[in-house]
């Protein structure tokens, strides 16, 4: 397939079009690995990567069709056979190799299967430090804790990408978090210092195809290592029995989008990672690596990332909830906050404007306007004030009246529905409005700017269209990264359901108590009109000087009098007077008149019908000049139905007090709900935090169900575990008293598992009085002493499976269970299967660590036990691999050969072979490693400084378990030393063999004449011939009684008898019994006097010194002095004999008195001696604890010393 | 026939007298003694010996060595040589047998068997 046809023919390039690419099923490979495609049972190889020929040497035409086991042993075949009927994935990578012409290569196998097919992938081990899996699991670990403790997400996105940028060793990595849209945000980042920051950079949906989310919800892990690869094709058996292309969605070698290369060669980057995170089976975002050059990372280390990105997204989903909740907490808080101020003040509009700062962080906005009809109060940033007028006008007319009959209404993009808006953009892009009075056109309005400021676009989303040079159209992304802000046009950021929530809460507020209360009085005030309107008045002047009165039109109505019927006296008037108000009327006029103040009285009046009327007189006396009453005016008015309604009112005025007590009750109650609806959600916060403290499951339950039962007062609080198929059981078990608890009675049952749809759905059970065949457990019932009352049961829902229930029973009664309780369970259910989900994944790693550190220390000390007995064994231990390059030498191994441990490495250890042993010694090797043969020879090695030492090298094949060539282990002994010793002996027996000999062949061959008769007739030579025999004899007999004197010497088989004498008395009787030879040769001996006492072996002393005397006298010219002394000394006796004989080389001081060294051969002859003398003297001197030496000027004689130790001990 | 010449190289003096009496007595042959190498290789090439007995082990100058003068000589270099050792270990006597000489003939031996020997050796 060529790269072009990726994009299908007479298709209009868009935007989108990286969406319609089979990314796939490209049926092209990165070149890094090998992909077998298997089919099954017999795994031939149905399909191959064409790159078969760059890793293995081996051409695909050769695999292609045949059996897997053209590449791989039966025990290969095996594991690979092993892992295919596994049912999880967990076995990869798999350890291969493949023996190739000339090495065996290493690979990590990848398996899994596709549509029916195998796909196998072999990734070539690269040696890394990092590669072992015990070494990179001690570096997961710590990354594990530590992002657990973190309690805050830009913390966590912060710390993992410098994790994973750690362990992977990538230029730069960084969090992409995806929005609603699909639009990826830089969240975090880690990278080069000198790299320029993409943090904070917001990338269009289209970069990201939706078919690749699909691949990154699939395939959690990406890693190209080198975007520069040539592609390698796959190639089909002719007769193949797949016509449609390879389903590579599981690939981990799957070649990747062109589209995609261009868009990271476009960022300078060579290589990329990219690591899924995934929220409720939807992709959260990605952790992106990037890399300037080529980087590859091993598949053991991208498990690793992986499990990261696991945990990484468990801990995501956990914290934004968090983040939800604090939020949450926290706009309740404002709101309570309002409440308060409400119960002390009832004017809402005065609190919220004394409140702005609150009205304005309750729902994020940037400004707010609180209108009351005309009166309009801004705060904040907002339009000018008629802009909002006419907003308030748009809003009354258009939203509220027409559009949704509904008190709140929110919108980011204001202008779409008023164009008007477009004016204000900047202040008022978004719009939250509530209604408080649609009657007295009341709002308050929250306005957002327009968010056009706020994002930050990496490069133009709009991709731009690229016609290559062939006319073929592709699209080519991301060309440009400089800064862009795509113009998000008077957008504002949206509003936040639980925004709209708390806004419509503060208008429920302010309706509930001001608004209401504004009504009652005004209903009041207007009945009050309606009283006074109703009622008549009369006006009267009365004439004082001529007593007339004159009344108003209308009074008739007061007095219930017909028409035309006047009351022009004052008698008149007094006669309609009820009698019992006359008397009172009298006296408050003439009060009136005599202090001339206002009159003001109430009485009542008897109408002609005998009923009975309040009237209200108000009345002014007028005064002449002297002081006399002339003009009385006044005005009277029924007032009954004042009366009426006076006491109307005072009911009135009774029951809004009532009402307004209640009113505060409520608030009360209400605020003490708010309070407690807070509590419990703290409640539940700490709850939460409490079960997924622990990690251990069986503690996480028991906290969970115990707070339960306290938090809800419950009889019993029960965890029901469902496993499918395998019974259920309850797994914890909280109750109010010990009486209540089940979980010892109650065994495997079955009672759940028909009737788990519904639960699987997340559906809850609410009973609030509870059948005996509605108790789950259904068992429960069968407990008479423990009858269910209520109950309440919520599923605990884990990766789509019922995982249990969790049970709430009270026992003693009914009870009906809240909305905020069922709530509570529902979330606590959610946050124990987190809990537990995470529990199980510590498990498992856990054990997997514990299962792992047992080995380890297995390992550790049969390693120890190993490597103190290869250390310290006396002889050299090696091992080589199969091609014979060494691995491994232990010191002792070392310190033979003479190399260091480095040195030896490899091939390295036959450069310090002999040369000369080489030419024989390769050749033989070679032999071996392709024979697998013992070998057993000796080597020379030549040490740094150049001393040899001989070896005797043996060497033995090792095979693995499966009888598969390992290589060798050898074993090396220095033999130089033995190899000397060997040497010593074989010359000390040939020059004793050569010297008993040479006497015996004179007398063989004397005797052998004598027999013969050959010369019976010459006397003189048969004479001859007897005497060389019996002189010959003679020196084969001293010969042989030196050898045998020296032989008990040496090996201690020759007790000393010790003694006291003294020295010249030794001296003496050894020069006694020469002096005969002396005088013979004339020499002179002569004895210093001088006595001390030795503890010796008198004879053996005798015999050091006539030894010594008679080499002198042997070596000396004739008429010369031998002189002998012994010098007593502090802690030794000296003995010193001393010729002027012909002297000894200095070369030879000290060998001569080895065996058979004399200084010249022929001495042996000519002297008589036998080659042993000084060897014997030299021993019996060192069994006495002395010395014995030479001193010697060449040609003017030789002093012989010797000193014998005094027993300062045994003196003592 | 020329009486055949051999001329013995030891510097013990028992060994020459006792080779020099079965050399004339059993072989009929002429005799040349000297107990000094450096003397015997004088004699080799002023004497013309048909054969010379040499003793390994000698001061001065080992037989190896007056066998390689000897050999290296225009005017000995033909005369066939036969060592007398007294070493007699195997690693020994291939070294001697390796340069080529006529014969060896190990230390003590039977004067019969000695002339025996020379006469198969060199093929007199």
């Amino acid at each position: 397939m060529k790269i072009n046809d990726f994009l299908l023919e007479n298709q209009p390039v868009n935007l989108n079009n990286c969406d319609q690419e089979p990314i796939h099923i490209p049926g092209l490979i990165q070149p890094h690995g090998i992909l077998i495609v298997l089919q099954e049972p017999k795994l031939n190889i149905i399909q191959i990567s064409q790159n078969t020929f760059d890793i293995l040497g081996m051409p695909f035409e050769n695999l292609l069709g045949k059996s897997l086991k053209v590449l791989f042993n039966n025990r290969q075949i095996r594991i690979i056979k092993k892992a295919l009927s596994a049912t999880s994935e967990n076995f990869n990578p798999l350890d291969l190799y493949i023996d190739t012409q000339d090495i065996r290569k290493n690979f990590d196998g990848i398996i899994h299967r596709s549509d029916g097919l195998i796909i196998l992938e072999l990734e070539p081990i690269v040696k890394t430090g990092k590669q072992d899996f015990l070494s990179f699991y001690k570096l997961v670990q710590p990354i594990i804790c530590k992002i657990q403790n973190l309690l805050d997400l830009d913390e966590l996105c912060q710390t993992i990408a410098k994790e994973i940028r750690n362990l992977t060793g990538f230029d730069r990595v960084m969090i992409y978090k995806f929005d609603a849209e699909g639009a990826g945000e830089v969240v975090a980042e880690d990278k080069l210092d000198n790299l320029s920051s993409f943090l904070g950079l917001h990338y269009p949906p289209s970069d990201i195809p939706k078919q690749a989310k699909q691949l990154y919800t699939l395939n959690p892990l990406r890693l190209i290592p080198n975007v520069n690869y040539r592609p390698v094709e796959l190639i089909s058996i002719d007769n193949s029995a797949i016509n449609q292309p390879l389903n590579m969605s599981g690939s981990v070698l799957r070649s990747v989008s062109p589209i995609h290369i261009e868009y990271l060669k476009n960022m300078g980057v060579m290589a990329s990672m990219s690591i899924s995170l995934i929220r409720n089976q939807k992709l959260w975002g990605l952790i992106a690596c990037h890399h300037l050059s080529p980087n590859y990372v091993p598949y053991k280390l991208r498990t690793a990332c992986e499990l990261l990105g696991r945990v990484v997204s468990l801990e995501i989903a956990a914290k934004e909830d968090n983040q939800y909740l604090d939020n949450k907490i926290c706009l309740k808080e404002i709101s309570s906050n309002f409440l308060n101020n409400f119960v002390e003040n009832d004017n809402w509009e005065e609190v919220l404007i004394q409140n702005r700062n609150n009205l304005l962080k309750l729902v994020h906005a940037e400004g707010a306007a609180i209108c009351i009809s005309e009166n309009v109060t801004l705060i904040g940033k907002t339009p000018k004030l008629n802009e909002v007028k006419e907003i308030c006008d748009f809003l009354d007319n258009h939203i509220f009246k027409q559009v949704f009959h509904d008190y709140i209404y929110g919108i980011d993009c204001f202008s779409k529905i008023y164009p008007a808006a477009e004016k204000f953009k900047n202040v008022g892009s978004g719009l939250l409005a509530v209604m408080i009075s649609q009657e007295h056109k009341h709002y308050v309005l929250w306005f957002r700017s327009e968010v056009i400021q706020t994002v930050n676009w990496a490069g133009n989303p709009n991709k731009p269209v690229e016609i290559s040079e062939n006319g073929s159209i592709r699209l080519a992304p991301r060309k440009s990264f400089a800064l862009w802000q795509e113009t998000v046009k008077l957008k504002s950021l949206p509003w936040q359901q639980c925004e709209i929530e708390i806004a419509k809460e503060l208008r429920n507020i302010i309706v509930g108590l001001v608004l209401h209360k504004a009504e009652e009085i005004a209903k009041i005030h207007q009945q009050l009109m309606l009283a006074l309107k109703a009622a008549k008045m009369g006006v009267w002047d009365w004439d004082l000087l001529q007593n007339r009165i004159v009344w108003s039109i209308g009074h008739n109505d007061l007095f219930g009098l017909v028409e035309q019927h006047y009351l022009d006296t004052y008698a008149a008037f007094q006669r309609l007077i009820d009698p019992r108000d006359q008397e009172s009327v009298n006296v408050a006029l003439n009060q009136a008149l005599l202090k001339q103040h206002d009159y003001y009285h109430e009485f009542r009046v008897v109408w002609p019908d005998g009923s009975i009327h309040w009237i209200e007189a108000r009345g002014k006396f007028f005064f002449n000049d002297t002081g006399q009453a002339v003009r009385f005016l006044g005005t009277l008015v029924e007032i009954s139905d004042r009366k009426l309604a006076e006491i109307q009112l005072q009911e009135l005025n009774l029951d809004l007090e009532n009402r307004v007590q209640q009113r505060t009750l409520e608030l009360e109650n209400s605020q003490a709900a708010l309070q407690k609806q807070i509590e419990r959600q703290q409640i539940f916060m700490r709850l939460t935090q409490q079960i997924r403290q622990s990690l251990n499951l069986q503690e996480i339950l028991n906290t969970a169900v115990i707070e339960v039962q306290k938090l809800l007062a419950v009889d019993r609080v029960l965890l029901y575990r469902c496993i499918a198929n395998d019974g259920e059981y309850i797994i914890a078990e909280a109750v109010s008293s010990p009486s209540f608890r089940i979980i010892d009675h109650i065994h495997t049952t079955e009672a759940i598992s028909q009737c788990c749809q519904h639960y699987l759905d997340g559906e809850v059970t609410v009973l609030n009085s509870c059948q005996p065949e509605q108790v789950i457990p259904n068992w429960v019932s069968n407990l008479a002493q423990n009858p269910v009352a209520a109950q309440l049961i919520v599923p605990i829902i884990r990766e789509n499976h019922l995982w249990g229930l969790l049970i709430t029973h009270q026992c003693s009664k009914q009870r009906t269970w809240q909305a905020w309780e069922i709530d509570l369970l529902q979330q606590l259910a959610n946050q124990i299967a987190i809990a537990i989900h995470q529990s199980e994944l510590y498990e498992q790693l856990e054990t997997e660590l514990l299962q792992r550190q047992k080995v380890e220390t297995a390992l550790r000390r049969s390693e120890n036990l190993f490597r103190s007995l290869n250390e310290s064994a006396p002889i050299g231990i090696f091992k080589t691999d199969a091609q014979g390059k060494m691995l491994y030498s232990n010191p002792c191994c070392q310190q033979i050969c003479g190399f260091t441990l480095e040195e030896a490495l490899g091939d390295g250890w036959i450069n310090f072979i002999h040369p000369d042993d080489l030419e024989v010694f390769l050749p033989q090797w070679s032999a071996e490693i392709s024979t697998y043969q013992q070998l057993c020879t000796e080597l020379r090695f030549v040490h740094k400084d150049t001393k040899i030492r001989i070896c005797r090298l043996v060497v033995v094949p090792i095979f693995s378990d499966s009888n598969v060539f390992m290589g060798y282990v050898g074993t090396i002994e220095d033999i130089t030393d033995s190899r000397a010793i060997e040497k010593m002996k074989n010359e000390f027996i040939s020059i004793v063999s050569h010297e008993l000999r040479t006497p015996l062949t004179s007398i063989r061959g004397g005797l052998g004449l004598l027999t013969a008769g050959v010369i019976k007739n010459q006397p003189e030579k048969m004479q001859k011939v007897l005497e060389i025999a019996s002189s010959d004899t003679e020196r084969l007999t001293r010969l042989l009684n030196d050898i045998l004197d020296l032989e008990r010497l040496e090996n201690n088989k020759f007790t000393l008898n010790k003694q006291w004498c003294d020295a010249i008395t030794l001296i003496r009787q050894a020069v006694n019994s020469l002096q005969t030879i002396a005088q013979q040769n004339n020499i002179y001996l002569q004895i210093l006097p001088n006595s001390c006492q030795v503890w010796v072996d008198a004879d053996r002393v005798i015999q050091v010194i006539v030894n010594l005397i008679s080499n002198a006298i042997k070596f000396s010219p004739p008429h010369t002095v031998v002189q002998l002394s012994v010098a007593e000394m502090p802690d030794r006796n000296l003995f010193k004999i001393q010729d002027q004989g012909r002297g000894i080389p200095s070369d030879k001081l000290e060998s001569i008195f080895g065996k058979f060294q004399q200084v010249d051969a022929s001495d042996s002859r000519q002297k008589g001696g036998t080659g042993l003398g000084l060897a014997i003297c030299r021993s019996i001197i060192q069994q006495h604890g002395g010395k014995i030496w030479a001193e010697s000027v060449f040609g003017e004689g030789s002093t012989f010393y010797f000193y014998l130790p005094k027993l300062v001990d045994i003196a003592n | 026939m020329k009486k055949k010449r051999i001329l013995i190289i030891d510097d013990e003096h028992n060994i020459r007298f006792v080779v020099s009496i079965c050399l004339e007595e059993f072989g009929a042959w002429e005799v040349l003694t000297t107990e000094s190498a450096k003397e015997g290789l004088i004699l080799a090439r002023t004497e013309q010996p048909d054969a010379i007995l040499l003793d390994v082990m000698m001061p001065e100058m080992d037989g190896i060595t007056v066998f390689n003068y000897l050999k290296s000589d225009p005017l000995t270099q033909t005369v066939p040589i036969i060592f007398m050792t007294a070493k007699v270990q195997s690693s020994e006597l291939q070294e001697l047998s390796s340069l080529g000489v006529a014969g060896i003939i190990s230390k003590p031996f039977d004067p019969y068997t000695l002339i025996e020997q020379i006469t198969e050796l060199l093929q007199w």
